[in-house]
């Protein structure tokens, strides 16, 4: 047949072709079946039919019939029986076992005789072992009517029984003793009891049952939003505004990181003009040794950062910083004074300052003339330029003289002010 | 025991434990026999019950040969309508005559008449050529001898017909190996579970089974005649009742119909018969006119609630106070039928009262053999009865697991109004009636179950042998077919 090239794009024919025959277009193409591949054609297997045996658990040799496929190489020519496939799901239930002896010595019971009991362990033994269908088949002539938990307990009691015969307790392994265990601790009066639960359960009323409903898929609900609720509250507080914490709390849980963070914000509050924290008595000094006196190279109780390096220029030393009010040793004020102590300290500024600076510094002043001017006062006043040394009573001193020194400035200028505004007025009025 | 497995999960060729030994499935009813072999899906025979029975005592099976008019057969049925089998007799040879009828091939002309033996004897006077006895029986084939035999049973079935059973099945008909199972334990099979609530609507008698893990709960089986047979009865009821009262005419009394109008009387020509067909076979073919009643127009009332109890619906819940789920049925569209005749009529709110006996039993006609229906007969009563008979604790499981078989069960809308009365009766456990949307499935459940059954690898333990009967005898059905 012919078969038409696909029709492609052919963009570089132009028309000319019109006077060719019309396309065709692809004809429907019959359904061709797919062959069978090579496998199939061969020689279609052979099956014979032979007798075998039903199933190993039998008494009798029952034979059935089965096709199978015919051995093909001559190895089997003979029907060897086919292994039973199932045989692995004849399982049995495991049933205790007896003789007469070791009943009249321990399985004795007032109200089960021997025939009865032998005719539980045979029914428990036909019904595989389960309970509803062997209380429905029990039936025992000359026995009184047993409920499920009469024949559980006494088939349990002689299980018990006989497991602890066969292999005394010392010697049971775990398994055998957790069943040991569970089989002698059955009580068929608490079974009874929790099976009439079970029936007052059954036979609950509708609205009961629309009621837990209800409040099953209550929690549901809320158990499903649990999540949903979580997020939202979080935007939420992220929303608000409140302090963040940038660092990590979880770093402070041991004491002696309590300690140094008390001590860090002790320091932190040090620095400021106005101090809210109280030096208590934990401030890391166990003893109360004055700080001289103790040796330097135990740095146990001295607080790293409590000690500011040049605050005190002068011989007062004494890194007496680290007690603002309690002193290690108590001074009298003729000591303090002699020893310089100062107390109540004001903010200091950090990094390095000196003393004298607090003599030199407020004498400039932002223009050169004002400065000419402080200068020109102070040494009318008889303040020497230099002054030597910046105790606290001379830098005290100094300040209350600045202090008049600014206030007569300003004076001035006010009167300088004052008597211009008079002149120009008198100007004006004598005009 | 191999553990269950998720169903959408289709098993492992090494789990399946098929295991086909060509065994035969035979399930007998009191409307049907089926027979098959086992791994089929469908029985491949399915034979009537009733035979007809001819003055001479020749006895005709078969649907070919019931159905046909003939002026002296009587039908007959070997079951009582207890569902047990009282003319073991018959009951044999139409067993045989199920199986011999479509799965052996014609029988070969016996040595004594194929001619192969003319020369050596004179022929007497059928035309049998003289033989010596030994040799005809030899030839004789017992088509049944071959194969496995399972058979299905009423789960009432009282000791001495199971034992009766076994010895036609060994002895009469010489099978290898013997098994005999109840029907709700097969259906239960057939849809795959071990543990379920089997309620079997047959045709005279409807019963209810309890199975626990594969094991038949024997107190808890219970039947009622509340079925097939006794819903033609209501419906010949309620036939009675409208009026006119509506003409039940059988196929074969018509030998021409014409198109009449609705409700006015049929303009057939009916045939005559020099000698009538007897009343019995009347009846017979009355109830097949019944049957496609029952199959085309009759529908169980869905629920919730009976038929005559107030609407619960809110869609439909109008302000007065006396709206009844009647009233509601009565504005749905009713279903028009034809009568063989030609009469047709539609039939409304009685399509629905027709089938209600069988969950109210005040709401039942009353027919001149039975005026009044116990209450314990309905179907809803049989179910509680049977659960009360088990253990607390299976109880829930068993309510999950109700299996709707039977033929009978196919009447519309019958499972979802058995949920919803047992969901009302048992509101706590969560109630599951499982009912196959296959009509074939539902028809033949316990044949299917025992074609199961019968096929499975690990069943092949329990067959009764012909050796284990010779040892011990007819009593072992007892011990070996729980």
């Amino acid at each position: 047949m012919d078969i038409d090239p696909a029709p492609g794009p052919e963009p570089a024919q132009p028309q000319p072709r019109s006077t060719a025959l019309p396309r065709e277009a692809p004809r429907p193409q019959p359904k061709r079946f797919k062959k069978t591949s090579i496998r199939s054609r061969g020689r279609s297997a052979r099956w014979i039919s032979r007798e075998s045996a039903a199933a190993t658990g039998r008494a009798d040799n029952l034979q059935f019939r089965r096709w199978r496929p015919a051995p093909t190489t001559g190895t089997d020519s003979t029907d060897s029986p086919i292994p039973d496939k199932f045989a692995r799901y004849n399982v049995k239930p495991e049933v205790p076992v007896y003789d007469n002896e070791t009943y009249e010595k321990h399985l004795i019971h007032q109200e089960w005789t021997k025939e009865e009991t032998d005719h539980l362990v045979e029914i428990y033994r036909e019904c595989n072992g389960k309970w509803p269908v062997i209380t429905d088949h029990y039936s025992f002539a000359d026995g009184p009517n047993r409920s499920m938990e009469d024949l559980k307990s006494r088939f349990y009691s002689v299980s018990a029984a006989i497991l602890q015969l066969n292999t005394p307790i010392t010697s049971m392994t775990a398994p055998e003793y957790t069943l040991y265990e569970t089989l002698s601790n059955f009580n068929p009066k608490q079974e009874a009891s929790r099976k009439q639960l079970a029936e007052g359960h059954l036979y609950r009323k509708q609205n009961e049952v629309d009621e837990e409903s209800v409040l099953l898929s209550e929690l549901q609900r809320i158990m499903l939003s649990q999540a949903t609720i979580d997020t939202e509250r979080e935007e939420l507080r992220r929303r608000l505004d409140y302090p963040h914490a940038n660092t990590n709390g979880y770093q402070y849980t041991t004491s002696q990181a309590l300690t140094q963070l008390w001590q860090q914000l002790l320091a932190a509050d040090r620095m400021k003009k106005n101090q809210r924290l109280r030096p208590t008595g934990y401030d890391g000094f166990p003893t109360a040794t004055p700080i001289s006196a103790r040796p330097r190279d135990s740095n146990a109780g001295l607080p790293d950062s409590a000690t500011m390096p040049g605050r005190r220029g002068t011989r007062d030393s004494l890194p007496s910083a680290a007690s603002q009010n309690a002193l290690p040793v108590d001074l009298s004020k003729a000591d303090l004074q002699r020893f310089g102590v100062v107390q109540n300290q004001d903010k200091l500024p950090g990094g390095v300052t000196f003393a004298s600076d607090k003599l030199s510094k407020p004498r400039i002043a932002k223009s050169t003339i004002q400065t000419d001017k402080i200068a020109t006062i102070l040494q009318h006043a008889g303040v020497p330029e230099l002054i030597p040394l910046p105790t606290p009573a001379v830098v005290e001193q100094f300040d209350s003289i600045m202090s008049k020194v600014h206030a007569l400035l300003d004076m001035r200028k006010l009167k300088d002010k004052e008597e211009q505004e008079l002149k120009v007025r008198e100007a004006e009025a004598g005009q | 025991m191999a553990s269950a497995m998720p169903p959408t999960q289709a098993p492992a060729n090494a789990e399946y434990a098929g295991d086909e030994i060509n065994a035969l499935v035979l399930d007998s009813g009191s409307y049907t026999t089926r027979a098959g072999f086992a791994g089929e899906d469908t029985p491949k025979s399915v034979v009537p019950t009733s035979y007809g029975s001819l003055p001479s005592g020749e006895r005709l099976f078969g649907e070919n040969a019931i159905h046909l008019p003939r002026p002296d057969m009587e039908i007959r049925n070997p079951y009582n309508s207890d569902g047990i089998v009282e003319d073991w007799d018959t009951a044999a040879r139409l067993w045989e005559y199920s199986i011999t009828s479509r799965f052996t091939g014609a029988k070969q002309t016996p040595p004594t008449r194929n001619g192969l033996n003319d020369g050596t004897g004179a022929k007497d006077e059928n035309g049998d050529v003289e033989m010596e006895m030994e040799q005809a029986e030899d030839q004789q084939e017992q088509p049944l001898a071959e194969f496995p035999l399972l058979m299905s049973e009423a789960p009432w079935n009282p000791t001495k017909a199971r034992e009766k059973t076994m010895e036609i099945a060994m002895e009469e008909w010489g099978v290898p190996a013997f098994f005999l199972a109840k029907t709700g334990q097969l259906a239960a099979y057939s849809q795959g579970k071990a543990t379920a609530l089997v309620v079997d609507v047959g045709h005279q008698n409807t019963s209810v089974t309890a199975l626990w893990e594969g094991m038949v709960l024997r107190k808890s089986i219970f039947h009622t005649h509340l079925a097939g047979s006794w819903l033609n009865s209501q419906i010949r009821a309620m036939f009675a009742t409208l009026s006119p009262p509506v003409p039940l005419v059988p196929h074969y009394m018509v030998q021409f119909k014409q198109p009449v109008d609705a409700n006015t009387p049929s303009a057939a020509t009916y045939a005559t018969f020099s000698k009538p067909p007897t009343a019995s076979f009347r009846q017979l073919e009355e109830d097949r006119v019944l049957k496609s009643f029952k199959e085309s127009v009759v529908q169980a009332w869905q629920g919730p609630g009976r038929l005559d109890s107030p609407s619960t619906n809110n869609a439909i819940n109008n302000s007065s106070a006396g709206y009844t789920n009647v009233d509601y049925a009565k504005g749905l569209p009713p279903k028009p039928f034809e009568m063989p005749d030609g009469w047709n009529s539609v039939f409304g709110i009685e399509r629905f009262k027709v089938a209600e006996g069988l969950f109210d039993h005040r709401a039942a006609y009353p027919t001149p053999a039975q005026p009044e229906l116990k209450g314990e007969s309905t179907l809803p009563s049989l179910l509680s009865r049977s659960l009360q008979a088990c253990d607390v604790e299976t109880r829930a499981p068993l309510l999950n697991n109700v299996i709707l078989t039977g033929a009978g069960s196919l009447i519309e809308k019958l499972p979802e109004r058995l949920q919803s009365d047992l969901q009302t009766m048992f509101p706590n456990p969560k109630v599951r009636v499982l009912a196959n949307s296959s009509a074939p499935e539902r028809k033949f459940g316990s044949w299917v179950g025992g074609s199961v059954l019968g096929s499975l690898g690990t069943f092949h333990q329990m067959w009764v042998s012909r050796q284990e009967y010779s040892e011990f005898g007819a009593g072992i059905v007892e011990k070996r077919c729980k």
